[in-house]
């Protein structure tokens, strides 16, 4: 359904600067009827990733299909078939309510008059906003403006949607109702291309995603498959009370340790140490090498998508 | 056509929704009108009123063009524009006459205001090839946002634009004054406007010379609005190519 073969996109740069890189030969396919995430830190490139796809920007070199038709030469004929939500609080017309922002999309997508009416209500009422429908959007929260943003995409019912970061910057309960909204967009069929900085996100709702760094793929496949390729088989985590420095050498330099980091919290630092498949290395090994030092709470866990993410990072940036 | 007339109705909703834009569009016809009746010793001519007001409609559409589409790229809502299937030229047009409709507000309250504050409603005698001079002139303008809303597609710098073509382009157009007044070389570039063959006709009565200034700008009009087409359907690629269309 959506094709990228060797697709590089550079930007030019201010004078005097070399010019940016933001896509490096990334290639993908992704399937009719797939919601599929596309996973990266800040500049990896997942936003020029969609905004090729959506038409608005031309790949430097390689070629992007959607549903068979180029995004370069057919443009108007894929954005039939699209629609975009880019995320955020920009996008929408503010001083307008929702009702009248999805009628001028509407007419931009051409929807004949006798069913417009019936579609905004539709649509209005998929994304929960069919009670907000007459109140300006300066009014609206961070989360009613991104289902308004994902209403306006569906409104023209498009077979394939982009979203990007659709869930940053909501609260949990706004964002477990997008995800929802996400779902329910697979039950009717659309194809669904999503990037993401919540790796729990990707997790949940993803058939299959990649993970792209400095414009590539990195990885590529299911969420379980992805979490199973990297070499982590175990995290183990440990609550330190003291100065963790000393702590961060001595575990670092066990056996099969992939990586450590420090997640810090109010009460202690929290080493997050990732333990390769089929080693031997576990809490007692860890608490051995720490005895020196006062430790809280410790604990075993089976490795997330973020362990994974974090160590295909980790595995490229050396 | 119906596109156009959404974007026209959306954008006469976002403007009259803006404090700001609807202050200014409402006061500078007045204070034009106003300087120009004092000018004259508080008996405007019906060109003198005609020009004042085509001073408000011309700074009318060249804020409204540009405030239009840095608006939209400042909201993020120009991708949704160049992201539609449909061309740009009939949201464009559509805004262009948006802007120029509130120029008409503008001649009207300019010709109101002259009869109640000064007591003048023109003289009167030849208004009606004025009328018609100033209505040829605001289909040049419209030509002309079409125009610059494609520049403005492609540049961030649409305020900075905005802000240096203002004044200059009423001078050398002779739209309050004569242009005959200035330099010879400034009238040269006045013509290269459609207002710059409209307003002559102002002062001059129905006939062979009247009807080819007029004719002049007709014919401009018809160019600017084909480069404005051409130039919105190119700014589309261009602006994909450049990856302008976003603030950075």
């Amino acid at each position: 359904m959506i094709e990228l073969s060797e697709v590089t996109r550079t930007f030019a740069a201010r004078r005097g600067a070399a010019p940016v890189r933001a896509l490096d030969g990334l290639t993908l396919d992704i399937e009719r009827g797939e919601i599929f995430g596309l996973l990266g830190p800040n500049g990896a490139g997942k936003t020029t990733t969609v905004r090729i796809l959506a038409t608005l920007l031309t790949p430097t070199e390689g070629t992007a299909r959607v549903d068979g038709l180029d995004v370069v030469t057919d443009a108007a004929d894929v954005r039939r078939r699209i629609g975009v939500a880019f995320g955020g609080e920009r996008g929408l017309y503010d001083r307008l309510s929702a009702r009248d922002n999805l009628r001028f999309a509407a007419q931009l997508y051409d929807l004949p008059r006798r069913e417009m009416k019936g579609r905004i209500a539709e649509v209005l009422d998929v994304v929960g906003l069919g009670a907000a429908a007459d109140q300006r959007v300066e009014a609206f929260s961070r989360g009613m403006k991104q289902r308004l943003h994902i209403a306006r995409a569906l409104i023209h019912d498009p077979d394939v949607l982009f979203l990007d970061e659709p869930s940053s910057g909501l609260d949990p309960v706004a964002a477990r109702a997008l995800r929802e909204l996400v779902l329910d967009l697979r039950l009717r069929g659309k194809t669904v291309l999503l990037t993401t900085h919540y790796m729990f996100e990707a997790d949940q709702l993803c058939d299959r995603l990649a993970v792209i760094a400095a414009g590539r793929v990195i990885a590529l496949d299911t969420p379980d498959a992805v979490k199973e390729s990297v070499r982590v088989g175990s995290v183990l985590e440990v609550d330190v009370l003291d100065d963790h420095t000393g702590a961060l050498e001595a575990v670092s330099d066990l056996p099969d340790v992939v990586s450590v980091h420090v997640e810090q919290n109010d009460a202690a630092n929290r080493l997050v140490i990732r333990v390769a498949a089929g080693s031997g290395t576990g809490l007692t090994d860890v608490l051995h090498v720490l005895s020196a030092v006062q430790t809280g709470t410790v604990f075993e866990r089976r490795p997330t998508l973020e362990d994974a993410y974090i160590a295909l990072l980790e595995a490229k940036a050396s | 056509m119906r596109l156009a007339i959404a974007a026209w109705l959306l954008q006469l909703r976002l403007l009259s929704r803006s404090p700001f834009f609807g202050w200014m569009a409402l006061l500078t016809p007045l204070v034009y009108c106003s300087i120009a009746a004092m000018m004259s010793d508080g008996h405007a001519s019906t060109r003198t009123i005609v020009g004042a007001g085509l001073m408000g409609a011309w700074s009318t559409t060249l804020f409204g063009a540009a405030e239009a589409l840095f608006m939209q790229r400042y909201s993020g809502t120009l991708e949704l524009l160049v992201g539609a299937p449909r061309s740009l030229v009939a949201p464009v047009f559509g805004f262009s006459l948006a802007t120029v409709t509130l120029g008409v507000y503008s001649l009207v309250a300019a010709w109101i205001w002259s009869v109640l504050a000064f007591r003048t409603g023109g003289d009167g005698g030849d208004a009606l090839p004025t009328v018609i001079a100033a209505l040829v002139s605001m289909a040049g303008l419209v030509a002309v946002g079409v125009l610059l809303a494609g520049v403005y597609v492609v540049t961030r710098k649409a305020m900075e634009l905005t802000n240096v073509l203002e004044y200059p382009i009423w001078l050398i157009c002779g739209v309050l004054f004569p242009s005959s007044m200035l330099w010879p070389p400034f009238v040269v570039l006045g013509r290269l406007i459609p207002l710059g063959w409209s307003t002559p006709a102002l002062d001059l009565p129905l006939g062979a010379e009247w009807g080819g200034y007029l004719g002049a700008s007709l014919v401009l009009t018809a160019v600017y609005l084909a480069v404005g087409v051409v130039l919105l359907r190119r700014v589309d690629t261009l602006a994909r190519v450049r990856g302008t269309l976003r603030l950075r």
